[in-house]
C-alpha cells in the first residue's frame, strides 16, 4: 500500500457513498457515453447526467455556445431525448458504469418534475435525483421555479413525495437571497443542495449589431461567485452542500470543500480537459498527504 | 475511439499571411483515421480559454504517426496556435467527427461513383485535400473559392482544380458557384462532396435547388457537406453545435457529414 491508498476518499452525501467528491457536472458529459475512452468514470465520484425533461426537447434555435474571457456562456434550451428514452435507450448503455449516476430532472410545470420523479422512483440506476429548478417555467410566466423561497418550498415538497433516492435541490445563482431559497429547499425536505447553476449572461456582436447568445456563463470566471454562495449557503443549512462554478483543478475544489462544501462538481473544464475529473482527484489525494492529513473530511469547512 | 493525446510539435509551416500549417506527432498508439474527421487543440499556456479549437486533418501518415492540420489565424486562439515552435507539446483530442464515407454514399446511389466534385471555400478546402490520396480509385474535380491569392495556395494540396477568388487576382473573379456550370457541362459528377462557410453552402444549396445538377441517369446529384459550427465538447455530449437537418437539430461534431439537401440552412 502506498501513501495514497490511505488517505480516505470517500464522502457520504445523504445516504449515498461516494468514494470521492468529485461529481462531473449536468449537461457537460452528456449521458456517459460519448466520452467513454475520454475520462474513466469509474475514478469519479458520481456524474449528474444532462437535464431531462418528461417530453424530448430539440433545445433552443440560433447560435448555443459563446466563449467568454475565462468562461462560456451557453444556451442549449435542454436539448435531450425525454426520460422515457433515456430509460429505455441511454441508460442500458451505462448503468454498469462504476460510479454513482444521478438524474438530473427539469420541468415546465410542477406536474412535469412530480412525474419524472415518479417514474424513476424503482430505477435502482440512478441513486439520486437533481433537481434542476433553474430553467425557464413556461407556465409561470418564464420565470424560474427557482427564484422565490416560496416557489421552492412547493415543488421540493411535491417532488419528496413520490421519489425514493434522496433528493438534491440545484439553486440558482441569479436569484435575491441564496440563503433563503437554500433554507426553503432544506425545509421542504431537500435532502441536500447543490450550487450554482451558470450566471445570466450576455455576448454580442457589435459590428453586426445583433445577439450572438443570451444564456448562461460557466467557467473560471463565475468561480468566485460560486464561492460566496456556497460559503455562505453552507452556513445557513445543515444538509449537505454539493459546490460548483468554474472549478478546473484540486485547488479550486479544495477551495469549495473548505468552504463547507461536502462533494463538488466540475463541468466547463471538461471541455478543455477529459482528464480534469481524475486530476482533481488524484490532486486532492496529493495536497492531503503534503498537509499531513488522511482524510478529506479533516478539510472540509475549515474556511469559517 | 477518441482520445486525449499528448503530440509534438514537429513544424510549424507558414503557408501564406495568417495560414499556418502544423505537423504533430502523436505519442503512443496512433489511432485509425479518416479524412473528414477533425481534432480539437488545447491553446496551451493559456488557461482563460477554455475551449479548445477545433480543426480538420489536412493529412495524416500512420507510418510515422503524424498528422497535419491547416488553419487561418482568425482570434487569440489560433493567434497563439500560430507561435507554436517545433518541439513543443500540445493535447490534441482525436479522431472526432465521421469524416467521409464514400461506401455509405454509394448505397444510396444507383450508378457507381466514377467522377466526383470537391467543392470548397476557403480554408473549409482542407478537409477536401486529402480525399483523392484516400480514395484513389475515383476521377475528380476540384473547384475552389478563395477570397485572393494569398489564401489560393492551398489550392496547390489538389491536382485538377479550378479557382474563383473574390478579387480576380487569380482564377475566375467572382464565387466558387460561378464555376459549378461551365465544369458541369463539361464533365457531369456522380458525387459533390463540400465544405466552407454557412454561407458558402447557402449558396450551393441555392444551386442545387435549380434543380440542374443532374446526373448522367438524370437523377440529382448528391451532395454531402462538411460543417462548422462552435463546439465546446467535440463528443457529441455538450448539444452546443447543432444545425438542422430534416428537421431535427443534429450534432454536427458527432453526427456529420450531412446530406446538403436535408440540412436547414
Ligand atoms: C469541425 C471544425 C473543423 C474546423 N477546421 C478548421 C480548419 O481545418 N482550419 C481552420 O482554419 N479552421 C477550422 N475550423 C475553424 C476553427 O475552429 C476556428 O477558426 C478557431 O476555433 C478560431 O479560434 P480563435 O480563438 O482564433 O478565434 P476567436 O474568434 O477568437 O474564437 C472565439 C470562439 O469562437 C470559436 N470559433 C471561431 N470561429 C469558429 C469557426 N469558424 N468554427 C467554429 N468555432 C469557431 C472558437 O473556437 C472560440 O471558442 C474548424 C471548425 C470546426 C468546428
Ligand atoms: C453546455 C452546458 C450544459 C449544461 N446543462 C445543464 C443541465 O442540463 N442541467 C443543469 O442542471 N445544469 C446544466 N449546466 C450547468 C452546469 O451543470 C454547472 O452548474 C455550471 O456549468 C457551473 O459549473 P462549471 O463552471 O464547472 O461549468 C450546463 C452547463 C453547460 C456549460
Ligand atoms: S460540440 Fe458538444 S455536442 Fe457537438
Amino acid at each position: 500500500m502506498n501513501d495514497m491508498d490511505k488517505i480516505e476518499m470517500g464522502v457520504h452525501l445523504c445516504d449515498v457513498h461516494l468514494k470521492n467528491p468529485v461529481i462531473a457536472a449536468s449537461g457537460t458529459v452528456g449521458f456517459c457515453d460519448e466520452y467513454q475512452g475520454l475520462i474513466d468514470f469509474s475514478k469519479v465520484g458520481a456524474v449528474s447526467l444532462k437535464g431531462l425533461t418528461l417530453q424530448e426537447r430539440a433545445g433552443n434555435e440560433g447560435v448555443r455556445i459563446c466563449e467568454t474571457a475565462s468562461g462560456m456562456l451557453n444556451s442549449i434550451g435542454l436539448q435531450n431525448p425525454g426520460i422515457d428514452a433515456f430509460l429505455m435507450q441511454y441508460l442500458p448503455k451505462i448503468q454498469a458504469l462504476d460510479t454513482v449516476l444521478i438524474a438530473n430532472i427539469a420541468g415546465n410545470c410542477m406536474g412535469d418534475y412530480v412525474e419524472m420523479a415518479r417514474r424513476l422512483a424503482n430505477v435502482k440506476a440512478i441513486k439520486m435525483l437533481e433537481l434542476n429548478i433553474s430553467c425557464p417555467n413556461v407556465k409561470q410566466g418564464g420565470v424560474a421555479f427557482g427564484v422565490y423561497p416560496k416557489d421552492i418550498g412547493r415543488i421540493v415538497r411535491a417532488v419528496k413525495k413520490v421519489c425514493k433516492q434522496p433528493l438534491m435541490v440545484k439553486l440558482s445563482p441569479n436569484v435575491a437571497s441564496i440563503c433563503d431559497n437554500a433554507k426553503a429547499a432544506q425545509d421542504a425536505g431537500a435532502d441536500c443542495l447543490s450550487l450554482v447553476n451558470t450566471v445570466h449572461g450576455l455576448a454580442v456582436d457589435l459590428d453586426k449589431a445583433c445577439v450572438i447568445v443570451k444564456g448562461g456563463l460557466s467557467g473560471p470566471a463565475i468561480k468566485p461567485i460560486g464561492l460566496r454562495q456556497v460559503y455562505e449557503v453552507c452556513k445557513a443549512v445543515d444538509i449537505p452542500v454539493v459546490g460548483m462554478g468554474g472549478i478546473k483543478n484540486a485547488k479550486d475544489a479544495l477551495e469549495y470543500i473548505a468552504c463547507g462544501a461536502t462533494a463538488v462538481q466540475i463541468g466547463t473544464a471538461i471541455f478543455s480537459q477529459p482528464s480534469v475529473l481524475q486530476e482533481t482527484v488524484s490532486g486532492i489525494q496529493e495536497y492531503l498527504r503534503k498537509k499531513g492529513l488522511n482524510n478529506i473530511s479533516q478539510i472540509k469547512g475549515v474556511i469559517k | 475511439m477518441a482520445k486525449d493525446y499528448l503530440t509534438k510539435v514537429i513544424q510549424n509551416k507558414s503557408l501564406a499571411k495568417e495560414m499556418v500549417a502544423l505537423r504533430l506527432q502523436v505519442e503512443g498508439e496512433f489511432p485509425d483515421l479518416a479524412m473528414g474527421q477533425f481534432v480539437l487543440i488545447q491553446v496551451p499556456g493559456r488557461p482563460d480559454i477554455v475551449l479548445r479549437r477545433a480543426f480538420c486533418i489536412a493529412d495524416y501518415d500512420k507510418a510515422s504517426k503524424q498528422i497535419s492540420v491547416v488553419f487561418r489565424v482568425i482570434g487569440e486562439g489560433t493567434a497563439v496556435l500560430a507561435r507554436v515552435q517545433a518541439g513543443q507539446e500540445l493535447q490534441v483530442i482525436l479522431p472526432l467527427g465521421s469524416g467521409w464515407d464514400m461506401t455509405k454514399y454509394q448505397t444510396q446511389m444507383e450508378a457507381p461513383i466514377r467522377h466526383i466534385w470537391l467543392v470548397g471555400g476557403g480554408i473549409g478546402v482542407v478537409p477536401l485535400c486529402g480525399i483523392p490520396k484516400e480514395y484513389p480509385q475515383f476521377d475528380y474535380t476540384s473547384l475552389l473559392g478563395f477570397r485572393g491569392k494569398d489564401d489560393s495556395v492551398l489550392a496547390a494540396y489538389f491536382d485538377n482544380s479550378q479557382i474563383a477568388t473574390d478579387d480576380g487576382s487569380i482564377g475566375h473573379q467572382g464565387m466558387v458557384v460561378d464555376l459549378l456550370r461551365p465544369a458541369y457541362d463539361k464533365q457531369k459528377p456522380d458525387l459533390i462532396l463540400a465544405c466552407g462557410s454557412v454561407p458558402f453552402l447557402r449558396g450551393l444549396k441555392n444551386i442545387q435547388t435549380q434543380g440542374w445538377l443532374q446526373s448522367t441517369q438524370n437523377t440529382p446529384i448528391p451532395i454531402y457537406a462538411s460543417f462548422e459550427t462552435k463546439m465546446a465538447c467535440g463528443v457529441g455530449a455538450c448539444m452546443g453545435c447543432v444545425i438542422k437537418v430534416d428537421g431535427q437539430k443534429k450534432r454536427v461534431c458527432k453526427d456529420a457529414i450531412f446530406d446538403l439537401t436535408k440540412v436547414e440552412l
